[in-house]
């Protein structure tokens, strides 16, 4: 079983049929030989890409797929629906930190949890932006305390690829397209 | 039409539903309120009745049994330029 991170725009692709990346993600989540993980950092960027976004979605189509009336439901239990949706339909495992660690370099002592500790020890040897680099921390952090490994970070940012590329050789970093190739025969 | 009903509430409890509405969570005290009554109401029944399947959980079910992944977003812009406005890039 081949473990994948998945990165927040496949999620975004799921749902956006015009997209690049549609017909990959459906391919890509119907094999039985992958599972897939992704963070917390992930719902974050869902909310927030939703949330700007809110005024364009369809939501006209959502509530009659629902075959319910839409009234006046919050915005915040719609978006909070559409991330479940996502992370329920690619049957993603969310990667979970209950854990904090002390973080003991600076004058001040801070207790912060280990992915973005590691965010900070790796930044200068990765170039990434930052949210990029959480990510990579996050799969970073998952690998060293799991026994099973992410064999792959899977995005459509092409940004993220090469940086990614660049700066490790520890995690495959890799586009939809070419992962089709190797994984999905 | 839905039923009005008055209620009494204590000044820190308005005061803290006020400050939902100041952030945007809510639009207004009403709403406020009815989310968050039917939030406590879900959550007893999920106590009491562990059995019952909530609204949400048969809403999520009708969503997931469809084939076709639900095509909601109507922007022009691609998933990945979507996420990237957040990224810095």
């Amino acid at each position: 079983m081949k473990l994948v991170y998945l990165d927040t725009n496949l999620f975004v692709s799921l749902i956006k049929s015009n997209d690049k990346y549609y017909n990959s993600i459906q391919i890509i989540i119907s094999q039985n030989h992958l599972s897939f993980v992704t963070s917390i950092t992930t719902l974050i960027e869902l909310s927030s890409v939703l949330s700007r976004e809110y005024n364009n979605l369809n939501l006209n189509l959502l509530f009659s797929e629902l075959e319910i009336e839409r009234k006046d439901t919050p915005s915040t239990r719609i978006i909070l629906f559409l991330i479940d949706y996502l992370i329920t339909k690619t049957k993603c495992t969310i990667i979970s930190e209950p854990q904090i660690e002390l973080l003991d370099f600076f004058q001040q002592k801070i207790m912060i949890n280990p992915s973005n500790k590691i965010a900070i020890l790796v930044a200068s040897k990765i170039q990434l932006r930052t949210l990029d680099l959480i990510h990579y921390a996050n799969s970073v952090h998952y690998n060293h305390v799991n026994l099973e490994k992410i064999d792959y970070i899977l995005s459509g940012d092409k940004n993220f690829i090469s940086n990614g590329r660049s700066g490790t050789r520890n995690m495959t970093f890799i586009t939809p397209e070419k992962f089709i190739e190797l994984e999905c025969k | 039409m839905m039923p009005t009903i008055p209620i009494n509430l204590d000044q820190r409890t308005v005061d803290r539903l006020d400050l939902l509405v100041l952030k945007k969570i809510y639009k207004n005290r009403t709403e406020a309120i009815r989310d968050q009554i039917e939030k406590g109401i879900t959550q007893i029944e999920s106590i009491i009745f562990p059995e019952k399947k909530t609204e949400y959980d048969i809403l999520m079910k009708k969503l997931l049994q469809q084939k076709k992944t639900l095509n909601i977003f109507t922007s022009d812009k691609s998933a990945v330029e979507l996420v990237s406005e957040g990224r810095e890039r």
